[in-house]
């Protein structure tokens, strides 16, 4: 990677080109950062599954740890980006006891893998493995995109468990198709077959996934970055955020076969989870059984999960404390932007501070 | 013919029959985009063959006077216009396309003198018709044409990837080569034997739950139990202990009281002896009856017979 801080002085000639060769460079290679720095160790695994443990970095305030789970796609180090940029390095500065879980990447063995099977035989084990290396007995729960909806059905399917908070980060529960806008129309039954696509390629490739979440909006995401880009670089402002969200967004893992199958024909195509109508291993997913105190976290200008989408929760969850935040900014700015750092996240500490005793 | 080279050969068949349907989806997709083909199949790179030729045109004019940016662009903007079909030489390009670069051009002109520096002038350009770009774009793609144009694309291509796919398994699988599909099995019985691992856990952690909180023979809680008859019957014995202490005290207390009779009784036979000494006395004629009987009369101190 070239470092343009050690490059000399140059004239105005030189350094334009000196800029146009450091574009050029992140173009053709690719955005490359070291990300996920916030210290941690594995304390279970199962598959390509980790579950991670942060150190703590202060004093531990809050006897309810909480649990971050992440999407089927992409990686999970979204969620601790960069030093100062990072809501588990936040969280953990905070007092709190903090593990993530690591679907990990899939492979072609792995394409049988459907819902079911994550949160009955991983998101459940890890739950148990948690609560006894922390020694505590209840736990917070914080799903982000598909986590969140993931963790919405482990809540109700999971009753009977010490489950003391649930956070939905941007979380889709409503799949009806005036509230999923473009991604509604591109997976409907008339136009979309899931099971055609399993059928040729298994599981479904990252990019292909990374591809239709740009699609939504093709100037901002194909072209928007690169202007973002050359215009830091033409001003000589920091690179580096800018690096690590475009590393991650480019860092898109394969989606397991069976999951995608339901993902789109279950979620999308018929909006079984609102209708109460998900199975699993002969379970019905009930959220009216979700009973814990809830937070309900959306963004203004995301496009990937709505705001109707991510309100539903409200409505359909059975909690008498539930709470709904919004906030000016996109399905990655939730975590990114400044003004996540500035709003969102003292909100979230605020919300779990008198809930995590 | 062997097997092998039969399914190479119709794999090879059925993959170019393929590459010309999508082909030809293509040229009717990019005919149908510009609605103003009437009917006449078009090329479908004959709009990055018209940017070409306009963007050398361009070229050539910005290096002969480098410093009317505004004039070279309204100039590229005439050219694209051109080779588009406002003057007829090629089929017609749709109004809305024709709009966006009119509107393009009036923003960038009206924004004053554009920079002549390439990354501020990229910025300024793209500020101004990113927004007009994406509304078109976004108005576009949620458009029957295009949902249906993309969605035979992706069932083509689909098909191309599960051909080449089943193409590659019986080629190498001819070859003798293990496959992806091999090892992906090999790794899916170590996936299934990690299973069974996790299973063996999960139930030896509910067993050690379970005897952790309810454990009748185990022997820390035989011997709690057995601490507690022990004092049950502690409590018992110190009972029992009282209640002899008690009789005892009440024994000694018969003691006592039987001492005092003793006193009396030997206090009423001395009185008795003296009366009789006296009436001896008195009359002469000692009274045996009376000796007799405080003869017969035991001590206080002596102890009770039986």
């Amino acid at each position: 990677m070239i470092d343009r801080h050690s490059m000399p002085a140059a004239s105005d000639s030189e350094s334009t080109l000196q800029k146009l060769r450091l574009g050029m460079h992140i173009m053709l290679e690719g955005a490359r950062i070291e990300t996920g720095r916030t210290p941690r160790a594995v304390i279970w695994s199962k598959n390509k599954a980790r579950l991670y443990r942060y150190a703590p970095t202060a004093q531990k305030r809050f006897a309810v740890p909480i649990l971050l789970v992440y999407a089927l796609i992409n990686r999970p180090y979204i969620l601790d980006l960069l030093p100062g940029s990072s809501l588990v390095e936040y969280l953990v500065g905070q007092g709190f006891d903090v593990y993530l879980l690591d679907w990990g990447i899939p492979g072609d063995e792995d394409s049988d893998l459907g819902f079911e099977h994550y949160l009955f035989d991983y998101l459940a084990r890890a739950v148990k493995r948690m609560l006894s290396f922390s020694r505590s007995r209840e736990f917070t729960l914080l799903g982000y995109c598909m986590g969140g909806t993931m963790s919405a059905m482990y809540a109700a399917l999971f009753p009977d468990q010490p489950l003391r908070n649930l956070v939905l980060l941007a979380s889709p529960i409503d799949f009806t198709p005036e509230a999923t806008g473009l991604y509604g129309l591109w997976t409907s039954a008339r136009y979309f077959n899931p099971h055609q696509m399993v059928e040729a390629l298994g599981n479904i490739p990252g990019e292909l996934i990374d591809l239709g979440n740009r699609l939504v909006k093709p100037v901002a995401n194909f072209v928007g970055p690169y202007v973002t880009m050359w215009e830091r670089i033409a001003h000589d402002r920091p690179l580096d955020s800018w690096l690590a969200v475009n590393k991650w967004v480019s860092d898109g893992i394969p989606f397991p076969g069976a999951a995608f199958r339901q993902w789109i024909s279950d979620f999308y195509q018929q909006n079984k989870l609102v209708k109460g109508e998900i199975e699993l291993r002969g379970r019905r997913v009930d959220l009216t059984h979700i009973c814990c105190p809830v937070l309900v976290i959306a963004g203004q200008q995301d496009h990937i999960c709505t705001l109707p989408q991510a309100e539903a929760a409200m409505r359909l969850l059975g909690s008498q404390d539930k709470e709904f935040f919004t906030l000016d900014a996109g399905h990655v700015g939730l975590l990114t932007s400044p003004n996540a750092r500035k709003k969102l996240w003292p909100r979230l500490w605020n919300w779990l501070e008198s809930r995590s005793l | 013919m062997t097997e092998g080279a039969k399914t190479h050969t119709s794999s090879a068949a059925e993959a170019a029959e393929i590459w010309k349907q999508w082909f030809g989806t293509s040229a009717e997709t990019w005919s149908a985009l510009l609605a103003g083909s009437k009917g006449i199949p078009v090329n479908p790179y004959i709009l990055y063959d018209i940017w070409a030729r306009s963007a050398g045109e361009a070229l050539k004019r910005m290096k002969a006077d480098a410093s009317e940016v505004n004039e070279v662009w309204k100039q590229w903007i005439g050219a694209w216009q051109q080779g588009l079909g406002v003057g007829g030489e090629q089929p017609g390009c749709p109004a809305p396309w024709l709009e966006i670069l009119e509107e393009t051009r009036n923003k960038i002109l009206a924004g004053g003198a554009m920079s002549q520096d390439p990354f501020t002038w990229f910025l300024q350009w793209y500020e101004v018709t990113s927004e007009m770009w994406a509304k078109a774009v976004g108005d576009f793609m949620g458009t029957e044409q295009f949902m249906e144009a993309a969605s035979q694309s992706l069932e083509s291509l689909t098909r191309i990837i599960g051909t080449l796919r089943r193409t590659n398994e019986a080629y190498f699988s001819n070859l003798q080569l293990a496959t992806r599909s091999d090892i992906a099995r090999v790794a899916g019985l170590v996936v299934a034997l990690e299973e069974k691992v996790d299973r063996f856990e999960d139930a030896f952690d509910d067993f050690t739950d379970v005897s952790a909180r309810t454990a009748p023979h185990d022997p820390v809680s035989t011997i709690e139990e057995r601490l507690v008859q022990v004092e049950s019957k502690l409590e018992t014995l110190s009972a029992t202990l009282g209640k002899i202490e008690a009789a005892l005290e009440q024994g000694n207390r018969l003691d006592q009281l039987e001492d005092k009779l003793d006193s009396i009784l030997a206090a009423l036979a001395r009185g008795e002896a003296e009366n009789s000494l006296a009436i001896v006395k008195s009359t002469g004629a000692p009274r045996r009856l009376s000796r007799t009987k405080s003869a017969r009369q035991p001590k206080a101190s002596e102890p009770l017979s039986g």
